[in-house]
């Protein structure tokens, strides 16, 4: 402990080097942000699947204005854990992803369905019982919502106000997904389906390799298999079911998103397209909520 | 987390001052953190002033993705002894830290 000249009281060598080094980062940060504004400016306001998961955008923001005041040794350390963990997280996926969207290959499919288990907790796959999707990694584009049961229209939708003022607007989709209502009535409609409507996405069931052949027993298959999807961008992660097929191959897609699966993973900018991986959740009991998914701590 | 400049921005010796303070392992932990912040912020102020405008875009993105072999080759067609200004530019804010180690140690005597 030293004693500080102005002040009785002791102050510790951490408590004095914190402080100081702190506001120096403040200056230096300050002028970084005079000097640097424009392209500061456009970093982080890049989407947020862009910024929010680069070390830049955190060592510029976290430490900046009223945040950095609030800087304890705890704080920061489990900020660098987290930035750690989630830096690590991409730097493993950048090094196993191809640079460019294209269909995995084998390995490269193992080991990112290995990455994605090990870092979310829920043991996902390519490949069930012999059964795949034509690609696990691929463009995916927002889809609207779909009718829960017979008579269902976006007034009767949403249980509530908040979700429905945010995602009326993506509309109903024309017809039924792939396996039709999701319960035969409103009376009979559970938690279970508005989880699956709400959750779903869309995949090409009919270019899964083998589907022509073996249409019942793939659809049979298909049929609310639970995926992970993950925005390799920002490592947002959602369980999902398999609800639709589509979308059709022309549209350069390989899968569809409910409009609040897509708000999650930050897949909304203008085009509301944009690549994610897609990998069968091993639930064989059924214990896997629909949801959202955040990295093992 | 391994930075594309650690091989070149050494602060081993700031961290062999810290641990002749009396500091509990976590507050030794969150100044280097606080150290590496600072740097890093230095790092990016020299290469931003150094680069042409048109590539400053690129460069925060070649951070982004966190390659090294890319970044290095990109800041080295673009920028005349990148390694030497960033390693400059850094020694002014390693020896305040020194500095203010050493001072804190004579008040400590």
């Amino acid at each position: 402990m030293v004693q500080l000249p102005f002040f009785k009281k002791k102050v510790s060598h951490y408590d004095a080097l914190a402080e100081k080094w702190t506001d120096r980062h403040k200056e230096l940060q300050a002028a970084l942000w005079n000097k640097h504004s424009d392209v500061l400016d456009w970093f982080v306001n890049r989407p947020k699947q862009w910024m929010l998961s680069s070390l830049v955008g955190f060592l510029l923001l976290s430490s900046s204005g009223n945040l950095s005041a609030k800087v304890t040794p705890a704080y920061a350390q489990e900020q660098f854990l987290n930035l750690d963990k989630k830096t690590f997280f991409f730097s493993d996926l950048y090094n196993v992803l191809p640079h460019e969207i294209r269909p995995l290959i084998p390995d490269e499919e193992q080991n990112v369905a290995q990455l994605l288990s090990n870092t979310y907790g829920v043991q996902v796959t390519p490949e069930i019982n012999g059964i795949r999707l034509n690609r696990t990694y691929g463009y995916i584009g927002e889809e609207q919502h779909l009718a829960l049961y017979p008579g269902n229209t976006m007034d009767s939708h949403f249980d509530n106000a908040t979700d429905a003022s945010s995602y009326w607007s993506s509309g109903m989709a024309p017809g039924l997904g792939a396996w039709g209502y999701f319960a035969p009535s409103a009376s009979q409609l559970t938690q279970e389906d508005k989880l699956r409507e709400k959750y779903y996405v869309a995949v090409e069931t009919f270019l899964s390799p083998g589907y022509m052949q073996n249409v019942a027993k793939y659809n049979n298959f298909f049929k609310y298999r639970k995926v992970l999807v993950v925005n390799p961008n920002n490592g947002k992660a959602i369980i999902a079911d398999i609800a639709d097929a589509g979308p059709s191959e022309w549209t350069g897609k390989s899968f569809g998103g409910s409009p609040e699966v897509m708000q999650y993973l930050g897949r909304v900018d203008g085009a509301a397209k944009g690549a994610v991986l897609i990998f069968f959740v091993q639930d064989p009991s059924d214990n896997v909520p629909l949801g959202p998914v955040q990295p093992l701590q | 987390m391994k930075q594309f400049y650690d091989h070149i921005i050494e602060i081993d010796s700031l961290i062999i001052e810290l641990d002749q303070l009396s500091l509990k392992p976590q507050e030794k932990e969150h100044l280097v953190a606080i150290i590496k912040t600072n740097v890093h912020t230095v790092i990016l102020d020299v290469i931003l002033s150094e680069l042409p405008e048109k590539d400053k875009k690129m460069f925060l993105a070649h951070v982004y993705h966190d390659n090294h072999d890319h970044i290095w080759k990109f800041l080295r067609a673009r920028i005349d002894n990148i390694e030497e200004k960033m390693i400059l530019a850094t020694k002014k804010l390693k020896d305040e830290f020194h500095s203010d180690i050493r001072n804190l140690k004579k008040k400590k005597k």
